[in-house]
């Protein structure tokens, strides 16, 4: 198989992926819209009508897309073959943050998310993570202490 | 006493000018600060908005839009690393001016630039957007139904690489907007039984979670994915060269006219935005130069180009919106945030009732165009040095703000994790490069058009014969398909419009 073929085989593989958890989502929406949808007497638009017309729209679409790519198939974004984890740690600081905030309060929501930023972007340098966190607490402080 | 002086008399007061000038000092930082840009500082900024007049809080927001475009050209004249796509004209010609010695030239003639394309474009919004705004009120919901499918079918062509992602993503925007109460039964629809989402989906969650914070998760991905700081040599702004002659400002008045027209009639067609702006205005500067002038290695009228263009969208995107209501950029649909918040919802109307408000915008966007000349003239040296800022600094500090700015507005934890929740989508869009500004911009105009159509639909008894009484419309829903075929067929953009 030559490296055009391989990379023509990879779009189409990435392409039904996509396709498949795209179309997913638009026929779970199909299915969950009525059920979290009142109805009742209407004159226009009965309150169900646009979301599932949008709904379809997303299905129709990305069939269409799909068919598309197979027709004209495209190389893989960069974006695509990035790794995950480094976002996800983040996403993890954040998630963390957001229980302190739940728990402990905006403070040390602010302090911890800032501290374990910079610990998971590997941020060593004190000359840099002392005035970090010192002007972090200082703003936190003015915010919801003094100014609030 | 009209509308029009007293609005112009509220621009001057003391705390909408503090507010103005508080907007394009933090619009400056966030330029010039990499890694940061202006959709998210916008979405950080309308949490702070939160707790200032309407008038003050747009002004606000205004002054972060235009100095932040103008402060992006630091980063790119001085270590050649624009901090947004729009700013990449800039260092082609800016960067190697800066290697010359001539770096505080290049920012000198950035800031007028960028300065007279502004206060160029806000003329034009003042003397185009109200007598728009009364043809629009004529406008009827099955035309202004059609007008929306057709601005949602170009900014999806335009955002992204594929339309049918673009598309997508709009109608994925729209589902969003249809949680909450319904408008004509008033019964919930779609909110889980979340008594938080009766009113909808906070477009705060939606703004803060998909431009700030997804970007901030985008950033840490790229820093933590490189070996080790990868940008150009500083050039500095060590003046061998730094006066700006009478002659180098005559031989840059015509690109700077020209280019500022170039951003005019970009930022009005929806979707397009300052990134192809500057580039459309480089291109032509470069394309009308004479046989010295050396585009690429240093050319004063390339920076200028770059600059007038990138800066004259800002203003110029307002058109449709004030007009219209139709966002033309996200800039513009984050404005929207903000005046829904404060209860204004933006449209043709605004003129009528809320016409001392609109003239007040307009005057502190030319307080903010002034601000902006002095504030980048005084800071420019103060400026080039936030430029070393780490980005191991700034990514959490921006996630700290993203979390505690959502929760400041409800002081509820559900709407930190509502954007949070957004935050983690707009990542997953961005990496199978789904345009998160289509989706912004289908979720703003959602309820518009969700109106539009239902209106249409009693006006036409749902009979779709009597769509041929309706001839504009038929012929912008045309317009709109040969759009999507024209896209279709087209050659595949290898990098998207912004």
């Amino acid at each position: 198989m030559s490296e055009d073929e391989r990379g023509a085989a990879g779009s189409r593989r990435a392409a039904l992926g996509e396709t498949a958890a795209v179309v997913a989502f638009g026929l779970a929406a199909l299915w969950i819209i009525p059920r979290q949808t009142t109805s009742g007497p209407v004159l226009g638009l009965r309150p169900a009508l646009l979301p599932e017309l949008c709904a379809l729209a997303i299905v129709a679409i990305a069939l269409i897309g799909f068919g598309l790519r197979l027709w004209k198939p495209e190389s893989v974004a960069p974006e695509r073959l990035a790794p995950i984890w480094p976002a996800a740690l983040l996403a993890a600081v954040a998630a963390a943050g957001i229980l302190a905030l739940q728990f402990a309060g905006p403070i040390a929501c602010g302090l911890l998310i800032v501290a374990l930023g910079l610990a998971v972007l590997r941020e060593r340098r004190m000359r840099i993570v002392i005035p970090a966190l010192a002007g972090t607490a200082l703003a936190l402080v003015l915010v919801f202490q003094v100014w609030r | 006493m009209s509308a029009s002086v007293l609005g112009f008399a509220d621009a001057l007061r003391p705390d909408v000018v503090a507010f103005v000038f508080l907007g394009v000092l933090l619009g400056y930082v966030v330029g010039v600060l990499p890694g940061l840009n202006r959709p998210a500082a916008l979405a950080i900024a309308v949490p702070l908005s939160y707790y200032m007049s309407p008038l003050s809080a747009v002004a606000f927001l205004i002054g972060i839009a235009k100095a932040s475009g103008a402060g992006g050209a630091t980063t790119a004249i001085l270590i050649n690393t624009p901090g947004e796509p729009n700013a990449a004209a800039t260092a082609l010609d800016g960067y190697p001016l800066a290697k010359a010695g001539k770096g505080e030239k290049a920012l000198k003639v950035a800031l007028y630039a960028s300065v007279a394309g502004d206060i160029l474009a806000t003329t034009v919004l003042i003397v185009v957007a109200e007598p728009l705004a009364k043809l629009a009120l004529k406008i009827g919901p099955v035309e202004l139904a059609a007008l929306t499918l057709l601005a949602l079918t170009f900014i999806a062509a335009l955002s992204g690489k594929s339309l049918a992602r673009g598309l997508v993503a709009a109608f994925l925007g729209i589902l969003f907007a249809m949680v909450g109460t319904d408008a004509e039964t008033a019964t919930p629809r779609l909110t889980f039984g979340f008594i938080e989402l009766a009113d909808g989906v906070p477009i705060m969650a939606i703004t803060v979670g998909m431009l700030a914070f997804t970007e901030m998760l985008i950033q840490g991905q790229e820093h933590l994915a490189r070996t080790r700081e990868q940008t150009d040599e500083p050039a500095g702004v060590a003046p061998t060269d730094s006066a700006l002659t009478l002659a180098e400002i005559k031989s840059v008045t015509p690109t700077t006219l020209m280019s500022s027209a170039v951003g005019i009639v970009v930022g009005i067609i929806p979707g397009l935005g300052p990134t192809v702006a500057s580039f459309l205005a480089y291109a032509l500067a470069k394309r009308m130069a004479k046989p010295h002038e050396r585009f690429g290695e240093g050319e004063l009228k390339g920076v200028a180009a770059a600059e007038t263009a990138d800066n004259a969208v800002v203003p110029a995107s307002l058109i449709p919106l004030f007009a219209l209501g139709l966002p033309g950029s996200v800039s513009a649909a984050i404005i929207i945030a903000a005046f829904t918040v404060h209860g204004v919802t933006p449209g043709p109307r605004m003129f009528e009732e809320h016409g001392r408000l609109m003239y007040g915008i307009y005057g502190s966007m030319i307080v903010a165009s002034l601000l902006m000349l002095v504030v980048g003239r005084v800071g420019l040296s103060l400026f080039a040095k936030l430029t070393r800022v780490p980005a191991t600094v700034i990514i959490p500090t921006v996630l700290a703000l993203c979390i505690l700015g959502a929760y400041m507005e409800t002081k509820s934890v559900f709407s930190v994790w509502l954007m949070f929740g957004f935050g983690v989508l707009g990542w997953v869009m961005h990496r199978f490069d789904y345009s998160r500004i289509t989706f912004l911009i289908g979720f703003v105009v959602g309820p518009l058009f969700e109106l539009a159509v239902r209106q249409s639909i009693i006006i036409t008894h749902a009979d779709p014969v009597r769509m041929l009484q309706h001839p504009v419309a038929l012929a912008l829903v045309a317009c709109a398909l040969a759009v999507a075929m024209t896209f279709t067929l087209a050659p595949r953009r290898e990098s998207p419009a912004r």
